[in-house]
């Protein structure tokens, strides 16, 4: 069964529709009925109605049309401005379109002289390698190294020095490969030495290799301190 | 001139309009019709009269450019109400940031907006009109309580109406509509007093 009177919060809810008149009869019937029970809130609808009806809805209209009058003319303005064929900039997307244009040139402007630096073509890098795999005589230098070594005898303890004093192509363009070259010379040189293609040239470590089980413990540590000395 | 002489009476017959390619005459319908209540929306997000209407002229600049893609899935009034929402908290985020920049962090009293002339201290020198004050002392409400205040009494929405635009239950809704009167009132009071 429905309740005869709003509580509290009923009747709190429905106040402002009551002073501005927005309530059904049934409702309005029923919210006076209730007012009974709360003679504080007759009071505070007292004052509210003062206040509201010095403020009549019609000025206010009155007041914000005085403020507005002017905005169709303006909008249709500026949406003129906007379709105007002079005025790109203030099209939609063109900033953007702009900005993406800008962005992709500093990125081509930043990668390609990268690229060029480190030319990590890998297609040149694998061809350079055969090249190089089929062809050894590409570094003359290592004949003479390995003639050197046969007439003189060569002192492995200069063997560095003069590792370091085989020019290497000096071609800049091609620095990613200067490692590789690197590498490829150290090999070459330890194959060479390896295979003993030096006549009569045996290093002495050689026979220290195969002999490391043999050496006693004094003698290892003694190794070990000389190695410490050594600079390669 | 014969464009002049239709009278687009309906929502769906400003779209239909724009949409066949009358633009001018639609879009002068649209911005009439929608204009005071967009541009009081503005008013009590922004609490100023100027930027309210550069405000209102943007939303109304956005709005025609996608009202031809407007799916009509709700009404024109509640559209234009979340993009001028929309806007409103746009440039409040921005304004702010730029006070930020400019002069560091602002207090407690210059987030409050509105700053209304002590009419005791100037003898009424500065008296505004009152519904100027009146729209004032709106949008220094909360913006639950002055939201549902400024629909309900400009706007005629229904509380189902208003309760789709801000989420918030009817229950909610009628307590903040009570609240907002009720510190409307007080506030009034006392300036009428003064």
């Amino acid at each position: 069964m429905e309740k005869q009177f709003f509580d509290r919060q009923e009747m709190e809810e429905r106040m402002p529709d009551y002073i501005f008149g927005r309530l059904s009869k049934e409702e309005m019937e029923k919210f006076e009925n209730s007012l009974l029970n709360f003679p504080d809130l007759v009071q505070e609808i007292e004052d509210v109605r003062k206040v509201f009806s010095k403020l009549e809805k019609a000025n206010i209209d009155k007041f914000v049309e005085k403020r507005t009058r002017n905005i169709p003319v303006k909008v249709n303005e500026r949406l003129k401005q906007r379709r105007s064929p002079l005025n790109i900039l203030a099209r939609p997307g063109f900033v953007t379109l702009v900005a993406g244009l800008g962005i992709i040139l500093i990125a081509i402007s930043i990668f390609f002289p990268i690229a060029r630096k480190f030319d990590v073509n890998p297609t040149q890098v694998v061809k350079k390698a055969d090249t190089l795999d089929n062809n050894p005589l590409i570094f003359p230098q290592l004949d003479e190294l390995a003639n050197l070594a046969n007439e003189q005898q060569l002192d492995l303890n200069i063997l560095p020095e003069i590792v370091s004093a085989i020019p290497l192509e000096q071609d800049n363009s091609y620095e990613p490969a200067v490692d590789f070259l690197d590498e490829l010379v150290s090999e070459q040189i330890v194959d060479f030495i390896v295979n003993e293609k030096s006549v009569g040239f045996t290093p002495p470590y050689f026979d220290l290799f195969k002999n490391l089980d043999k050496i006693d413990e004094n003698n290892f540590q003694k190794l070990i301190e000389e190695l410490k000395d050594v600079q390669i | 001139m014969l464009n002049l002489a239709i009278n687009l009476q309906t929502d769906k017959e400003i779209i239909e309009e724009f949409t066949k390619g009358n633009v001018e005459q639609a879009a002068n319908e649209f911005v009439k019709r929608y204009k005071n209540f967009v541009y009081l929306i503005a008013f009590r997000y922004v609490k100023d009269y100027d930027d309210a209407e550069d405000i209102t002229q943007e939303v109304f600049i956005d709005a025609l450019q996608k009202l031809k893609f407007f799916r009509q899935e709700s009404s024109l009034k509640t559209w234009l109400y979340r993009i001028t929402v929309n806007k409103c908290k746009n440039f409040l985020r921005r304004r702010k940031l730029v006070t930020l920049v400019r002069f560091g962090f602002p207090n407690d009293d210059e987030e409050k907006g509105l700053d209304f002339p002590d009419n005791s201290q100037n003898g009424g020198v500065e008296k505004k009109e009152l519904e100027e004050k009146f729209l004032e002392v709106v949008a220094s409400l909360p913006e639950k309580q002055r939201e549902v205040f400024s629909l309900r009494y400009f706007d005629n929405l229904t509380f189902a109406q208003i309760s789709n635009l801000l989420g918030t239950s009817i229950g909610g809704l009628k307590a903040n509509y009570f609240h907002a009167v009720r510190k409307i009132a007080f506030a009034m009071k006392q300036y009428l007093e003064d």
